[in-house]
Protein backbone atom coordinates (compact mmCIF):
# COMPACT_ATOMS: atom_id res chain seq x y z
CA UNK A 1 0.00 0.00 0.00
CA UNK A 2 1.55 3.18 -0.93
CA UNK A 3 1.35 6.06 1.93
CA UNK A 4 0.97 9.22 1.45
CA UNK A 5 4.35 11.29 1.30
CA UNK A 6 2.75 14.88 1.82
CA UNK A 7 1.68 15.85 5.40
CA UNK A 8 -1.30 17.70 6.00
CA UNK A 9 -2.94 19.11 8.51
CA UNK A 10 -7.05 18.99 8.89
CA UNK A 11 -9.52 21.01 11.42
CA UNK A 12 -12.58 19.31 11.19
CA UNK A 13 -14.39 20.05 14.53
CA UNK A 14 -17.44 17.59 14.46
CA UNK A 15 -19.20 16.84 16.86
CA UNK A 16 -21.20 13.57 18.12
CA UNK A 17 -23.31 15.56 20.92
CA UNK A 18 -25.61 13.44 23.00
CA UNK A 19 -27.49 13.24 26.02
CA UNK A 20 -24.53 12.00 28.30
CA UNK A 21 -21.78 13.37 26.67
CA UNK A 22 -20.48 15.31 23.73
CA UNK A 23 -17.84 14.22 21.54
CA UNK A 24 -15.92 16.20 20.31
CA UNK A 25 -13.30 15.22 16.54
CA UNK A 26 -10.87 18.53 16.58
CA UNK A 27 -7.98 17.69 14.47
CA UNK A 28 -6.49 15.52 12.28
CA UNK A 29 -2.46 14.81 11.91
CA UNK A 30 -1.85 13.19 8.62
CA UNK A 31 1.71 12.41 8.77
CA UNK A 32 3.90 10.14 6.77
CA UNK A 33 4.44 7.67 9.45
CA UNK A 34 1.48 7.73 11.54
CA UNK A 35 -2.09 9.31 11.75
CA UNK A 36 -3.29 11.31 14.49
CA UNK A 37 -6.71 12.43 15.97
CA UNK A 38 -7.45 14.09 18.48
CA UNK A 39 -10.53 14.55 20.50
CA UNK A 40 -12.19 16.81 23.16
CA UNK A 41 -14.85 15.15 25.40
CA UNK A 42 -16.75 17.06 27.53
CA UNK A 43 -18.97 15.51 30.33
CA UNK A 44 -22.44 16.49 30.82
CA UNK A 45 -25.40 16.33 33.64
CA UNK A 46 -27.10 13.29 32.70
CA UNK A 47 -24.77 11.99 35.48
CA UNK A 48 -23.93 13.51 38.76
CA UNK A 49 -20.40 12.87 38.51
CA UNK A 50 -19.94 13.51 34.44
CA UNK A 51 -19.94 10.11 34.25
CA UNK A 52 -16.89 8.25 32.83
CA UNK A 53 -15.14 7.63 29.35
CA UNK A 54 -12.89 4.96 27.42
CA UNK A 55 -12.13 3.48 23.96
CA UNK A 56 -12.30 0.24 22.69
CA UNK A 57 -9.54 -0.99 20.64
CA UNK A 58 -11.61 -2.10 18.12
CA UNK A 59 -11.39 1.11 16.77
CA UNK A 60 -10.47 1.62 13.10
CA UNK A 61 -10.21 4.09 10.65
CA UNK A 62 -11.71 3.22 7.24
CA UNK A 63 -10.75 4.65 3.85
CA UNK A 64 -13.05 6.03 0.74
CA UNK A 65 -10.93 3.05 -0.69
CA UNK A 66 -12.47 0.87 1.56
CA UNK A 67 -8.99 -0.22 3.18
CA UNK A 68 -9.10 -0.31 6.93
CA UNK A 69 -6.67 0.94 9.52
CA UNK A 70 -6.57 0.19 13.03
CA UNK A 71 -6.42 1.56 16.26
CA UNK A 72 -2.42 1.87 17.23
CA UNK A 73 -2.04 4.33 20.45
CA UNK A 74 -4.35 5.74 22.39
CA UNK A 75 -3.30 8.78 24.79
CA UNK A 76 -5.18 10.12 27.66
CA UNK A 77 -7.85 7.46 27.18
CA UNK A 78 -7.66 4.41 28.87
CA UNK A 79 -8.91 1.20 26.92
CA UNK A 80 -11.81 -0.38 27.80
CA UNK A 81 -13.19 -2.26 30.08
CA UNK A 82 -10.49 0.54 32.13
CA UNK A 83 -12.65 3.54 32.12
CA UNK A 84 -11.73 7.66 32.70
CA UNK A 85 -14.03 8.49 35.66
CA UNK A 86 -15.06 12.36 35.79
CA UNK A 87 -15.88 13.71 39.21
CA UNK A 88 -17.80 16.50 37.69
CA UNK A 89 -20.15 17.59 34.96
CA UNK A 90 -17.78 20.23 33.81
CA UNK A 91 -15.21 17.86 33.73
CA UNK A 92 -14.03 17.99 30.50
CA UNK A 93 -10.71 15.20 28.51
CA UNK A 94 -8.85 15.73 25.43
CA UNK A 95 -7.14 12.22 24.25
CA UNK A 96 -5.44 11.41 21.18
CA UNK A 97 -5.41 8.18 18.79
CA UNK A 98 -3.15 7.01 16.86
CA UNK A 99 -3.38 4.70 13.23
CA UNK A 100 -1.12 3.80 10.40
CA UNK A 101 -0.31 6.39 7.50
CA UNK A 102 -3.14 7.47 5.24
CA UNK A 103 -2.95 5.76 1.69
CA UNK A 104 -2.20 7.77 -0.76
CA UNK A 105 -4.84 9.90 -2.49
CA UNK A 106 -7.59 8.89 0.69
CA UNK A 107 -10.42 11.67 0.01
CA UNK A 108 -12.06 11.01 3.28
CA UNK A 109 -12.14 8.69 6.15
CA UNK A 110 -14.86 7.11 8.63
CA UNK A 111 -13.91 6.85 12.12
CA UNK A 112 -15.47 3.25 14.01
CA UNK A 113 -15.00 2.74 17.49
CA UNK A 114 -16.94 -0.56 16.81
CA UNK A 115 -19.23 -2.38 14.39
CA UNK A 116 -20.69 -4.51 17.32
CA UNK A 117 -24.42 -3.97 17.75
CA UNK A 118 -26.18 -2.80 20.52
CA UNK A 119 -24.03 0.22 21.65
CA UNK A 120 -23.56 3.52 21.17
CA UNK A 121 -20.30 3.13 19.66
CA UNK A 122 -18.68 6.77 18.77
CA UNK A 123 -18.44 6.92 15.13
CA UNK A 124 -18.04 9.86 12.48
CA UNK A 125 -18.82 8.93 8.96
CA UNK A 126 -17.14 10.68 5.53
CA UNK A 127 -14.81 12.89 7.29
CA UNK A 128 -13.94 15.27 4.52
CA UNK A 129 -9.68 14.74 3.99
CA UNK A 130 -9.84 17.07 0.50
CA UNK A 131 -6.13 18.70 -0.12
CA UNK A 132 -8.10 21.94 -0.16
CA UNK A 133 -9.10 21.39 3.55
CA UNK A 134 -5.89 20.06 4.67
CA UNK A 135 -2.93 22.70 5.70
CA UNK A 136 0.44 21.82 5.72
CA UNK A 137 2.30 21.31 9.22
CA UNK A 138 5.61 23.03 10.69
CA UNK A 139 8.32 20.67 11.91
CA UNK A 140 6.81 18.04 14.42
CA UNK A 141 8.01 19.23 18.34
CA UNK B 1 26.83 55.29 44.40
CA UNK B 2 26.13 52.80 41.07
CA UNK B 3 28.55 51.87 38.60
CA UNK B 4 27.75 53.04 35.23
CA UNK B 5 28.31 49.97 32.33
CA UNK B 6 29.99 51.93 29.66
CA UNK B 7 32.98 52.79 31.96
CA UNK B 8 32.94 49.21 32.88
CA UNK B 9 33.27 48.35 29.47
CA UNK B 10 35.71 50.55 28.96
CA UNK B 11 37.71 48.86 31.98
CA UNK B 12 37.62 45.69 30.40
CA UNK B 13 38.74 46.54 26.71
CA UNK B 14 41.86 48.22 29.29
CA UNK B 15 42.33 45.45 30.84
CA UNK B 16 42.30 43.02 27.97
CA UNK B 17 44.79 45.41 25.70
CA UNK B 18 47.15 45.43 28.68
CA UNK B 19 47.08 41.51 28.81
CA UNK B 20 47.60 41.25 25.19
CA UNK B 21 50.49 38.86 24.56
CA UNK B 22 50.59 39.82 21.13
CA UNK B 23 51.05 43.26 21.03
CA UNK B 24 52.00 44.13 24.70
CA UNK B 25 52.88 47.83 26.10
CA UNK B 26 49.76 49.76 24.47
CA UNK B 27 49.90 53.27 23.71
CA UNK B 28 47.63 55.85 24.61
CA UNK B 29 46.30 55.95 21.80
CA UNK B 30 46.23 51.90 21.30
CA UNK B 31 43.54 52.28 24.04
CA UNK B 32 41.58 54.82 22.74
CA UNK B 33 41.25 53.28 19.54
CA UNK B 34 40.46 50.00 20.88
CA UNK B 35 37.64 51.53 22.85
CA UNK B 36 36.52 53.43 19.90
CA UNK B 37 36.70 50.37 17.62
CA UNK B 38 34.83 48.33 20.91
CA UNK B 39 32.09 50.92 21.48
CA UNK B 40 31.00 52.59 18.70
CA UNK B 41 32.02 56.12 19.81
CA UNK B 42 34.84 58.52 20.25
CA UNK B 43 36.65 58.67 23.76
CA UNK B 44 39.49 61.29 24.78
CA UNK B 45 42.53 61.23 26.12
CA UNK B 46 41.44 62.31 29.16
CA UNK B 47 38.48 59.52 29.69
CA UNK B 48 41.19 56.98 29.27
CA UNK B 49 43.90 58.67 31.79
CA UNK B 50 40.71 59.15 34.09
CA UNK B 51 39.69 55.27 33.93
CA UNK B 52 43.00 54.41 34.48
CA UNK B 53 43.16 56.39 37.81
CA UNK B 54 39.88 54.53 38.38
CA UNK B 55 41.53 51.17 37.63
CA UNK B 56 44.55 51.99 39.84
CA UNK B 57 42.12 53.14 42.58
CA UNK B 58 44.60 54.71 45.07
CA UNK B 59 42.78 57.87 46.14
CA UNK B 60 39.70 57.45 49.36
CA UNK B 61 37.12 57.31 46.74
CA UNK B 62 38.04 53.97 45.12
CA UNK B 63 34.42 52.19 44.69
CA UNK B 64 36.30 49.61 42.39
CA UNK B 65 38.91 47.94 44.06
CA UNK B 66 40.51 46.60 41.23
CA UNK B 67 44.14 47.80 42.87
CA UNK B 68 45.48 47.90 39.12
CA UNK B 69 49.27 47.98 38.88
CA UNK B 70 49.39 49.72 35.55
CA UNK B 71 52.45 51.27 34.96
CA UNK B 72 53.78 53.64 31.88
CA UNK B 73 57.05 52.04 30.40
CA UNK B 74 59.06 54.87 28.42
CA UNK B 75 61.30 52.61 26.75
CA UNK B 76 58.30 50.68 25.35
CA UNK B 77 55.87 54.05 24.93
CA UNK B 78 52.79 51.73 26.68
CA UNK B 79 51.21 50.72 29.62
CA UNK B 80 52.01 47.33 31.36
CA UNK B 81 50.93 45.83 34.59
CA UNK B 82 53.78 45.33 37.14
CA UNK B 83 52.47 42.12 38.17
CA UNK B 84 52.11 40.12 35.07
CA UNK B 85 49.47 37.85 36.21
CA UNK B 86 47.37 40.33 37.42
CA UNK B 87 43.31 40.64 35.38
CA UNK B 88 40.00 42.66 36.44
CA UNK B 89 38.66 39.33 35.68
CA UNK B 90 40.11 37.93 39.11
CA UNK B 91 38.93 40.66 41.61
CA UNK B 92 37.92 39.41 44.65
CA UNK B 93 34.52 40.75 45.65
CA UNK B 94 34.50 42.30 48.95
CA UNK B 95 31.64 41.65 51.60
CA UNK B 96 28.97 44.11 50.83
CA UNK B 97 29.63 43.03 46.57
CA UNK B 98 28.77 39.65 47.68
CA UNK B 99 25.90 39.92 49.83
CA UNK B 100 24.38 42.21 46.74
CA UNK B 101 25.58 39.18 44.32
CA UNK B 102 23.58 36.58 47.08
CA UNK B 103 20.46 38.68 46.93
CA UNK B 104 20.19 39.10 43.28
CA UNK B 105 20.97 35.35 42.49
CA UNK B 106 17.93 35.04 45.04
CA UNK B 107 15.72 37.44 43.31
CA UNK B 108 16.70 35.48 40.02
CA UNK B 109 15.84 32.37 41.27
CA UNK B 110 12.43 33.27 43.34
CA UNK B 111 11.52 34.26 39.34
CA UNK B 112 12.50 31.14 37.82
CA UNK B 113 10.72 27.59 38.23
CA UNK B 114 7.18 27.54 37.64
CA UNK B 115 7.33 31.33 36.76
CA UNK B 116 9.96 31.68 33.87
CA UNK B 117 11.09 29.50 30.48
CA UNK B 118 13.77 26.47 30.85
CA UNK B 119 16.69 28.71 29.43
CA UNK B 120 15.87 31.12 32.12
CA UNK B 121 16.13 28.62 34.77
CA UNK B 122 19.02 26.77 33.19
CA UNK B 123 20.64 30.05 33.51
CA UNK B 124 19.62 30.71 36.88
CA UNK B 125 21.10 27.40 37.80
CA UNK B 126 24.54 28.14 36.82
CA UNK B 127 24.33 31.45 38.18
CA UNK B 128 23.45 29.67 41.30
CA UNK B 129 26.34 26.95 40.98
CA UNK B 130 28.60 29.72 40.64
CA UNK B 131 28.20 31.75 43.41
CA UNK B 132 28.31 28.99 45.78
CA UNK B 133 30.92 27.89 44.56
CA UNK B 134 33.03 30.64 44.36
CA UNK B 135 31.69 32.46 47.87
CA UNK B 136 30.95 29.32 49.59
CA UNK B 137 32.82 30.38 52.55
CA UNK B 138 31.20 33.83 52.63
CA UNK B 139 27.83 32.61 51.78
CA UNK B 140 27.76 30.22 54.41
CA UNK B 141 24.51 30.89 57.03
CA UNK B 142 23.42 32.99 54.63
CA UNK B 143 19.14 33.98 55.32
CA UNK B 144 16.88 34.00 52.62
CA UNK B 145 16.52 37.77 51.70
CA UNK B 146 14.13 37.97 49.61
CA UNK B 147 10.70 36.10 48.47
CA UNK B 148 8.84 36.76 45.40
CA UNK B 149 4.92 35.13 45.11
CA UNK B 150 5.72 31.60 43.70
CA UNK B 151 2.39 30.16 42.92
CA UNK B 152 1.90 26.15 41.88
CA UNK B 153 2.85 25.16 38.34
CA UNK B 154 0.27 26.48 36.05
CA UNK B 155 -1.26 23.67 33.88
CA UNK B 156 -0.56 24.32 30.17
CA UNK B 157 2.96 25.88 31.26
CA UNK B 158 4.90 23.37 29.86
CA UNK B 159 3.85 25.39 26.24
CA UNK B 160 5.62 28.19 27.05
CA UNK B 161 8.63 26.89 25.24
CA UNK B 162 6.71 26.16 22.39
CA UNK B 163 4.92 29.26 22.22
CA UNK B 164 8.06 32.11 23.19
CA UNK B 165 10.58 29.92 19.61
CA UNK B 166 6.98 30.22 17.63
CA UNK B 167 6.52 34.34 18.80
CA UNK B 168 10.74 34.66 18.21
CA UNK B 169 10.54 32.65 14.57
CA UNK B 170 7.16 34.29 13.37
CA UNK B 171 5.53 30.70 13.20
CA UNK B 172 2.02 29.96 13.21
CA UNK B 173 0.50 27.65 15.16
CA UNK B 174 -2.55 25.11 16.13
CA UNK B 175 -3.41 24.02 19.23
CA UNK B 176 -6.53 22.31 20.58
CA UNK B 177 -8.37 24.23 23.44
CA UNK B 178 -11.03 24.55 25.99
CA UNK B 179 -13.21 27.56 26.95
CA UNK B 180 -14.11 27.37 30.97
CA UNK B 181 -17.06 29.56 30.58
CA UNK B 182 -18.36 28.20 27.01
CA UNK B 183 -17.57 24.90 27.91
CA UNK B 184 -16.80 23.96 24.30
CA UNK B 185 -13.59 22.99 22.54
CA UNK B 186 -12.14 24.73 19.10
CA UNK B 187 -9.21 24.33 17.47
CA UNK B 188 -7.87 27.94 16.27
CA UNK B 189 -4.88 28.64 14.35
CA UNK B 190 -3.19 31.49 15.85
CA UNK B 191 -0.67 33.75 14.54
CA UNK B 192 1.49 33.75 18.03
CA UNK B 193 2.64 37.83 19.11
CA UNK B 194 2.94 38.05 22.84
CA UNK B 195 3.30 35.51 25.97
CA UNK B 196 1.64 37.42 28.74
CA UNK B 197 1.55 37.37 32.40
CA UNK B 198 -0.88 38.45 34.81
CA UNK B 199 -1.31 36.97 38.51
CA UNK B 200 0.87 34.61 38.00
CA UNK B 201 -1.14 32.98 35.28
CA UNK B 202 0.30 32.89 31.91
CA UNK B 203 -1.27 33.82 28.47
CA UNK B 204 -1.04 34.28 24.72
CA UNK B 205 -1.82 37.04 22.35
CA UNK B 206 -2.28 36.61 18.79
CA UNK B 207 -3.96 36.96 15.74
CA UNK B 208 -6.77 34.13 15.61
CA UNK B 209 -7.61 33.38 11.80
CA UNK B 210 -10.71 31.08 13.00
CA UNK B 211 -11.88 34.35 14.77
CA UNK B 212 -10.38 37.04 12.65
CA UNK B 213 -9.00 39.36 15.00
CA UNK B 214 -6.40 39.11 18.19
CA UNK B 215 -7.71 37.40 20.84
CA UNK B 216 -6.16 35.83 24.01
CA UNK B 217 -5.82 32.50 25.22
CA UNK B 218 -4.90 31.09 28.87
CA UNK B 219 -1.82 28.59 28.44
CA UNK B 220 -3.65 27.01 30.74
CA UNK B 221 -7.05 26.09 28.58
CA UNK B 222 -4.57 24.69 25.81
CA UNK B 223 -3.91 21.49 24.41
CA UNK B 224 -0.98 19.70 22.12
CA UNK B 225 -0.53 23.06 20.07
CA UNK B 226 1.87 22.19 16.63
CA UNK B 227 3.68 24.49 14.38
CA UNK B 228 2.27 24.92 11.08
CA UNK B 229 3.87 25.92 7.63
CA UNK B 230 1.58 28.78 6.94
CA UNK B 231 2.63 32.55 5.94
CA UNK B 232 2.40 34.25 9.50
CA UNK B 233 0.08 37.32 9.80
CA UNK B 234 1.54 39.98 11.54
CA UNK B 235 -1.11 42.84 12.14
CA UNK B 236 0.60 45.99 11.39
CA UNK B 237 -1.12 48.02 14.09
CA UNK B 238 -0.44 45.33 17.11
CA UNK B 239 2.40 46.91 19.65
CA UNK B 240 3.32 44.96 22.21
CA UNK B 241 4.14 47.46 24.26
CA UNK B 242 0.99 49.21 24.35
CA UNK B 243 -1.63 46.56 23.89
CA UNK B 244 -3.27 45.81 26.95
CA UNK B 245 -1.64 48.99 28.44
CA UNK B 246 -5.15 50.80 29.09
CA UNK B 247 -6.65 47.05 30.36
CA UNK B 248 -6.28 46.26 33.98
CA UNK B 249 -5.93 42.09 32.99
CA UNK B 250 -5.93 39.98 29.76
CA UNK B 251 -9.57 39.83 28.80
CA UNK B 252 -11.27 42.94 27.10
CA UNK B 253 -15.03 43.17 27.35
CA UNK B 254 -16.45 42.75 24.30
CA UNK B 255 -17.90 46.01 22.82
CA UNK B 256 -16.54 48.47 25.56
CA UNK B 257 -13.92 51.05 25.20
CA UNK B 258 -11.86 52.96 27.25
CA UNK B 259 -14.11 54.90 29.80
CA UNK B 260 -13.73 56.98 33.09
CA UNK B 261 -14.72 54.63 36.00
CA UNK B 262 -15.60 56.06 39.11
CA UNK B 263 -15.49 54.28 42.45
CA UNK B 264 -15.54 54.67 46.43
CA UNK B 265 -13.01 53.60 48.64
CA UNK B 266 -14.08 52.53 52.30
CA UNK B 267 -11.77 54.28 54.78
CA UNK B 268 -10.29 51.36 56.43
CA UNK B 269 -9.32 50.31 52.53
CA UNK B 270 -7.90 54.02 50.96
CA UNK B 271 -4.55 53.17 52.23
CA UNK B 272 -4.36 50.18 50.06
CA UNK B 273 -5.58 51.60 46.92
CA UNK B 274 -3.49 54.55 47.69
CA UNK B 275 -0.36 52.32 48.25
CA UNK B 276 -1.18 50.24 45.24
CA UNK B 277 -3.24 51.76 42.27
CA UNK B 278 -5.30 49.71 40.41
CA UNK B 279 -3.74 51.03 37.07
CA UNK B 280 -1.59 54.10 36.58
CA UNK B 281 -4.56 56.08 35.19
CA UNK B 282 -5.94 56.05 38.95
CA UNK B 283 -6.33 59.47 40.47
CA UNK B 284 -8.29 60.57 43.66
CA UNK B 285 -11.03 63.01 42.57
CA UNK B 286 -12.60 63.12 45.81
CA UNK B 287 -13.39 62.47 49.50
CA UNK B 288 -15.97 63.16 52.59
CA UNK B 289 -15.27 63.87 56.02
CA UNK B 290 -15.30 60.27 57.12
CA UNK B 291 -12.56 58.87 55.44
CA UNK B 292 -13.91 57.73 51.97
CA UNK B 293 -12.09 58.57 49.33
CA UNK B 294 -13.65 58.69 45.23
CA UNK B 295 -10.98 57.23 42.72
CA UNK B 296 -11.27 57.46 38.82
CA UNK B 297 -9.55 55.13 37.19
CA UNK B 298 -9.34 55.58 32.69
CA UNK B 299 -9.74 51.52 31.27
CA UNK B 300 -11.55 49.68 28.48
CA UNK B 301 -13.03 47.36 31.20
CA UNK B 302 -11.96 43.97 31.55
CA UNK B 303 -13.34 40.89 32.84
CA UNK B 304 -10.37 41.02 35.78
CA UNK B 305 -11.86 44.17 36.65
CA UNK B 306 -15.16 42.70 37.38
CA UNK B 307 -13.89 40.26 39.48
CA UNK B 308 -11.66 42.73 41.45
CA UNK B 309 -14.33 45.29 42.23
CA UNK B 310 -16.34 41.91 42.81
CA UNK B 311 -13.54 40.42 45.26
CA UNK B 312 -13.63 43.88 47.24
CA UNK B 313 -17.13 44.95 47.14
CA UNK B 314 -17.18 45.41 50.73
CA UNK B 315 -15.10 48.19 50.21
CA UNK B 316 -15.45 49.23 47.04
CA UNK B 317 -18.22 50.82 45.77
CA UNK B 318 -18.41 51.46 41.87
CA UNK B 319 -20.18 55.00 41.08
CA UNK B 320 -20.08 54.99 37.70
CA UNK B 321 -20.43 54.16 34.96
CA UNK B 322 -24.05 52.41 36.04
CA UNK B 323 -23.46 49.25 33.81
CA UNK B 324 -20.31 48.39 35.47
CA UNK B 325 -22.26 48.81 38.61
CA UNK B 326 -25.08 46.51 38.13
CA UNK B 327 -22.84 44.00 36.25
CA UNK B 328 -21.19 44.27 40.07
CA UNK B 329 -24.43 43.85 41.51
CA UNK B 330 -25.60 40.93 39.30
CA UNK B 331 -22.10 39.24 40.46
CA UNK B 332 -23.35 39.53 44.08
CA UNK B 333 -26.69 38.43 43.74
CA UNK B 334 -25.64 35.06 41.90
CA UNK B 335 -23.23 34.58 44.79
CA UNK B 336 -25.94 34.81 47.17
CA UNK B 337 -27.77 32.94 45.21
CA UNK B 338 -25.73 30.42 44.63
CA UNK B 339 -24.89 30.14 48.24
CA UNK B 340 -28.57 29.55 48.84
CA UNK B 341 -28.80 27.03 46.29
CA UNK B 342 -25.56 24.63 47.86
Amino acid sequence: MKTTKKEFVYLPQLVKDDHTSALHLLRIEAREKYTKIDFGYQAKDYYDNGGWVNIYKTTYLLTNDKIKLPLVNAENIPYAPDKHHFETTVDYLFFSLYFPPLPAGTDSIDFIESDEPGKDWFKFYDIDLGLRKGILPGKLI
Amino acid sequence: MSLNTEPILRYRIINACIRNKQKPYPSMQDLIDACNEKLGHEFTVSTIQKDIKDMKGNDEYDRLNYKAPIKYSKSNDGYYYTDPDYSIDDIPLNDDEIDSLYAIKDLLQSFSGSRMSESFNHLVEKLNTYVVEKYNNKGKNKKLLIQTENAPLQRGFQYFEFFLSAIKKNTTVNFLHYSYKKKSFSCPIVHPYLLKEFKNRWYVIGYSESHKEIRTFGLDRINNPIELNRDFIQDPNFDPAFYLEDVYGVYPIKGKGKQLIEFKVSPNYTNYILAQPIHKTQKKVGFEPDGHLIFTVELIPSVELMNEFFANSRQIWVQKPNWIKDRIIKMLNESVEGNENN
